[in-house]
């Protein structure tokens, strides 16, 4: 195989493994700060990129067509909305439940998620068929020998990280990182020195769900297709690759999402010809993982707590 | 008034057999739904997935394409086209150099396209329905995939147009049986449809169904 054909593999894979890792934090953030597993996160992506789709629609009629005026609404309005939403949730169904076995919180929000997706497939207009994303980078290209690589896919890579490097500022520069971190150690020495556990949490599950928001828009620039399903695979990649990274950690989280979307590539790199098997492989291989390193490759510091 | 979906069909046809309910197929293409058993129930209004195929490949062979790759979902519907279109491109002449059976929900095909670009067939041919049709369309922009894109019944549909925009200009479908307006009764069913008023288009097989609808009716009366 040539240079040039890997090297197109390496970049399909790499965009992968950014829309993963920033799925997979969402999941270890919710983790960290209050020991849940949240599995509507897949489907509040799905809502993110259809708010970001309808706003489109919108600024469209009104004729504000221009990417440089419209990207950035596109970006930030579905990411607070989605946030303000998945806060919404984590008062009204995750808190309530949080003294209730894991379980409960487990299927409460797998609930949730199905109510999510159905919904958007029976009130969103024509809501079950594939609906067209707007692309608003360009999509200039740039074709070396058999590797084509197109400006939105560099600049979407790019705002990924960007996003990942501002997640890492937040956490561990800010105040509120400092309390997120406290909660995440121990919750009630946490209270004890006055951080509001209530607020904190709420505000974890926001930056979580805008994280999903932006993953389900960047999907719906890259893939220029968004459908109300399009979270159900994209939860359950981005929680195992939460796991394998080791739920909890944020760094373990970024290395899963990566590792499963390289994962994926090596298996239909592997059987060229059938790669209806590779996501076989690539949860087999996390399943091996897991064999080998229980506690996800960064385990969790303090995690004797659990 | 039983199935679009071909895969459905399959799977509930001898439940029907079972409680000796009539049965007219006006969409389902998979030819084991009528041919697979000897069911007197089951009617068949449309066409197969047999004649579709055969008719798809002598026409691509006649327009002096050479090598191909496929990419089907791997339930029965994708297999079936694959099968056949496979079978009678042989026989013309054709040459298959690559086949990729994919899960009717995969999202990603960046890693088949890549694979099918270094292998550069002149057409590339999908069997399966249209959201995946949709994203492999689209995902062959972004990898620069530069192959004639050809499609089945499945994707000849206005969800695929509406979802590709421009993109869904020159891809190629095939479906058995005249376009609407040169079937017998064709007018006539645009014309009732159009009084209905539905906010649905009536798509590829809205006119089989409306002539399923007739003999059904006639024994009723």
């Amino acid at each position: 195989m040539d240079a040039a054909l890997l090297a197109q593999h390496a970049v399909n894979a790499l965009m992968l493994g950014i829309m993963y890792a920033l799925v997979a934090v969402g999941f270890t953030l919710f983790f960290g700060v209050l020991d849940v597993i949240k599995f509507s996160h897949g489907d509040v992506l799905t809502v993110g990129a259809f708010s970001a789709l309808t706003l489109w629609l919108a600024l469209a009629a009104a004729g504000a067509t221009s990417p440089w005026l419209a990207l950035p609404l596109v970006v930030v309005v579905p990411a607070v909305v989605t946030a303000l939403s998945g806060a919404l949730i984590g008062r009204i169904v995750v808190l309530p439940l949080r003294g209730a076995p894991p379980l409960n919180v487990l299927l409460a929000t797998l609930m949730c998620g199905t109510i999510l997706r159905e919904s958007i497939r029976l009130f969103y207009p024509g809501g079950a068929n594939p609906k067209p994303f707007p692309a608003l980078l360009p999509t200039t290209a740039f074709a070396i020998g058999n590797l084509n690589l197109r400006l939105d896919s560099i600049v979407l890579f790019l705002a990924g990280v960007a996003v990942v490097v501002l997640l890492h500022l937040l956490i561990n520069r800010t105040r509120l990182g400092l309390a997120i971190r406290a909660v995440a150690q121990d919750e009630e020495i946490a209270r004890v020195m006055g951080i509001d556990h209530v607020r904190t949490v709420l505000i974890t599950f926001g930056i979580g769900l805008a994280l999903a928001a932006i993953a389900g828009i960047m999907h719906g620039l890259y893939y220029n297709e968004i459908n109300f399903a399009m979270g159900l695979l994209l939860g359950v990649i981005g929680f195992s690759s939460a796991v394998v990274g080791g739920l909890g950690n944020v760094y373990g989280a970024i290395l899963g999402g990566f590792l499963f979307a390289l994962l994926q590539t090596l298996g239909a790199l592997a059987m060229p010809f059938a790669s209806a098997y590779r996501d076989v492989f690539a949860f087999a291989a996390v399943i091996a993982i897991m064999a080998v390193r229980p506690t996800g490759l960064i385990a969790e510091r303090g995690a004797e707590r659990a | 008034m039983a199935h679009y979906c071909s895969v459905v069909a399959l799977a509930t046809v001898h439940v029907y057999h079972r409680f000796g309910l009539p049965v007219l197929v006006w969409g389902a293409v998979h030819p084991d739904i009528t041919y697979g058993n000897d069911y007197p129930e089951v009617h068949r209004i449309n066409g197969t997935m047999i004649n579709q195929n055969e008719v798809a490949a002598k026409f691509m062979r006649s327009l002096g394409y050479e090598t191909w790759a496929i990419i089907h979902d791997t339930t029965d519907y994708g297999k079936g086209h694959d099968e056949y279109f496979t079978k009678y491109l042989t026989e013309n002449g054709g040459k298959i150099i690559a086949r990729f059976g994919v899960t009717p929900d995969q999202q990603d095909f960046t890693a088949e396209l890549t694979e099918i670009k270094a292998l550069d067939p002149q057409v590339l041919y999908f069997g399966g329905l249209t959201p995946l049709g949709v994203r492999i369309r689209s995902q062959m922009e972004r990898i620069g995939v530069t192959s004639q894109f050809q499609g089945t019944s499945g994707i000849m549909s206005d969800a695929y147009i509406e979802a590709l925009g421009p993109l869904a200009e020159g891809t190629l479908a095939f479906r058995e049986g005249a376009p609407v307006d040169k079937l017998p009764g064709g007018k006539f069913f645009m014309e009732q449809y159009e009084k209905q008023g539905y906010k649905e288009p009536p798509e590829a097989y809205g006119p089989f169904a409306f002539a399923a609808m007739t003999p059904v009716l006639d024994i009723i009366e």
